[in-house]
C-alpha cells in the first residue's frame, strides 16, 4: 500500500507543485471549455489571457514568502548575506513555496 | 510526407532542453551511488530503470493510437499546462532569489552522505544503492517520456521528439562518464526557465487545438505564446526583484 501511494505521490508531483497553481489552471481551463461550445476564438483568449495571469499572480504571492535578505544554497549549508537571524522564520522557508 | 521545420524545431528543442536537465539530475544520482558502491549497483540499478521505462512506453504506447485526436490533444495539453508552468513557476522563483537554485554538486554530497550514513547501520547496502539508481533513472525518466509522447503524439512527431531526447541523454551520459563527476555548471535554471516557457505554450496549443479553437498561424501561434509566457515571466522576475516589493515581502 505504501509503495503505491508512493508511486501516485511522484506521478501528482510531476503536474502539481503548489495546489493553487494547479486548481487555478483547471479553472482556467473548465472556463475556456464552457465558452469554447459557444464561440471557440473566444476559448482561445480565455487560455492565453487566463494561464499568463494566473501563473503571474502565483509567483507573486509566492514572492510574498520570502525571507528578509538573500538565501544562497551553498554545499549543504544555508548561509544568508548577513540577515539569517533576522530573517522571522527560517522554517516557514523552507517549507514554504517550491520547497 | 514533408513536416515544416515550423512544427518540428519547437518540439525537438523542448524534447531536447527538457531531457538535459532531467539526465543531468539522474546522473548526478547515478554517479553518487557509484562513488560510495561502485560502478555495479548504480550500473545495474540505471538499467532496471531504463528496462522499466522502455516496458512502460511500449505498454502504454499503442494505446494512444486508440484516443480520439481532441480528445488527446486537450488531456496533453492540460497536463502539459500544469508540467511546463510548474517548472516555470519553479524557475522564476529561483531567478527572483525566492527559493535557493538548484545545486546539483549539493545534491551530489547529500546522495552521497545518506548512502554512507546508511552504510553504518549495516543497511544491504548494494540493494540500497541500486535501488537508489533505479529511482532516479525511472523518475527522472518519466518526465523525458512524458514531455517527448506531450510535444510529439498531437501532430506525428514522436520520432524527431524522441531523437531530441535521446540526444540530450546521450549527451549527458556521455560527459558525465568522461568527467565522472556532477555536472554543476549546466545552467540549469536557465534551461528550466526555457523549458517551463516551451511546455506552457504547448500546453496553451494543445489545450486550444482540443477545445476546436482555430489558433491563427496555426503552428507559429505556438511561437506567440512562448513570446508572451516569455515577457510575464520576466516581468514576475524583476518585479519579484525589486526592492518595494522586497520591502513589502
Amino acid at each position: 500500500m505504501k509503495t503505491v501511494i508512493y508511486i501516485f505521490r511522484e506521478l501528482a508531483g510531476l503536474f502539481i507543485d503548489d495546489g493553487l497553481l494547479a486548481l487555478a489552471v483547471s479553472v482556467v481551463v473548465v472556463c475556456a471549455a464552457v465558452v469554447a461550445a459557444v464561440a471557440p476564438i473566444a476559448a482561445g483568449i480565455v487560455l492565453l489571457v487566463g494561464c499568463p495571469g494566473v501563473l503571474f499572480r502565483n509567483v507573486i504571492r509566492a514572492g510574498k514568502w520570502r525571507p528578509k535578505g538573500r538565501l544562497v544554497m551553498d554545499r549543504g549549508q544555508l548561509h544568508d548575506a548577513g540577515a539569517l537571524q533576522k530573517c522571522n522564520s527560517p522554517v516557514r522557508f523552507l517549507s514554504g513555496p517550491g520547497s | 510526407m514533408t513536416i515544416a521545420w515550423t512544427s518540428v524545431a519547437p518540439a525537438v528543442s523542448a524534447a531536447f532542453l527538457s531531457s538535459l536537465v532531467e539526465a543531468v539530475e539522474a546522473l548526478t544520482i547515478v554517479l553518487a551511488v557509484a562513488t560510495v558502491r561502485g560502478w555495479r549497483p548504480a550500473g545495474l540499478g540505471a538499467l532496471a530503470g531504463l528496462a522499466t521505462l522502455a516496458l512502460i512506453v511500449l505498454a502504454l504506447g499503442p494505446l494512444l493510437d486508440r484516443v480520439p485526436l481532441h480528445a488527446l490533444q486537450l488531456v496533453i495539453g492540460v497536463l502539459l499546462l500544469l508540467f511546463g508552468m510548474r517548472w516555470l513557476r519553479k524557475a522564476i522563483l529561483r531567478a527572483a532569489g525566492v527559493i535557493p537554485l538548484h545545486d546539483e554538486e549539493l545534491v551530489f554530497a547529500t546522495g552521497t552522505a545518506a548512502l554512507r550514513e546508511q552504510a553504518h547501520y549495516g543497511t544491504r547496502l548494494d540493494w540500497l544503492a541500486g535501488l537508489a539508481s533505479y529511482k532516479a533513472m525511472l523518475l527522472e525518466g518519466l518526465e523525458v517520456v512524458f514531455v517527448v509522447i506531450a510535444v510529439g503524439a498531437g501532430r506525428g512527431l514522436l520520432v524527431p521528439a524522441s531523437a531530441g531526447a535521446l540526444a540530450a541523454c546521450a549527451l549527458v551520459a556521455a560527459v558525465g562518464l568522461a568527467l565522472r563527476r556532477p555536472l554543476a555548471r549546466v545552467p540549469e535554471n536557465t534551461l528550466k526557465f526555457a523549458v517551463g516557457v516551451m511546455l506552457s505554450s504547448f500546453g496553451v496549443f494543445w489545450t486550444g487545438e482540443g477545445l476546436r479553437v482555430p489558433w491563427p498561424g496555426e503552428d507559429l501561434a505556438i511561437l506567440g505564446f512562448a513570446a508572451l509566457f516569455l515577457i510575464v515571466a520576466v516581468a514576475a522576475v524583476r518585479l519579484m526583484r525589486s526592492p518595494q516589493v522586497q520591502a513589502i515581502s
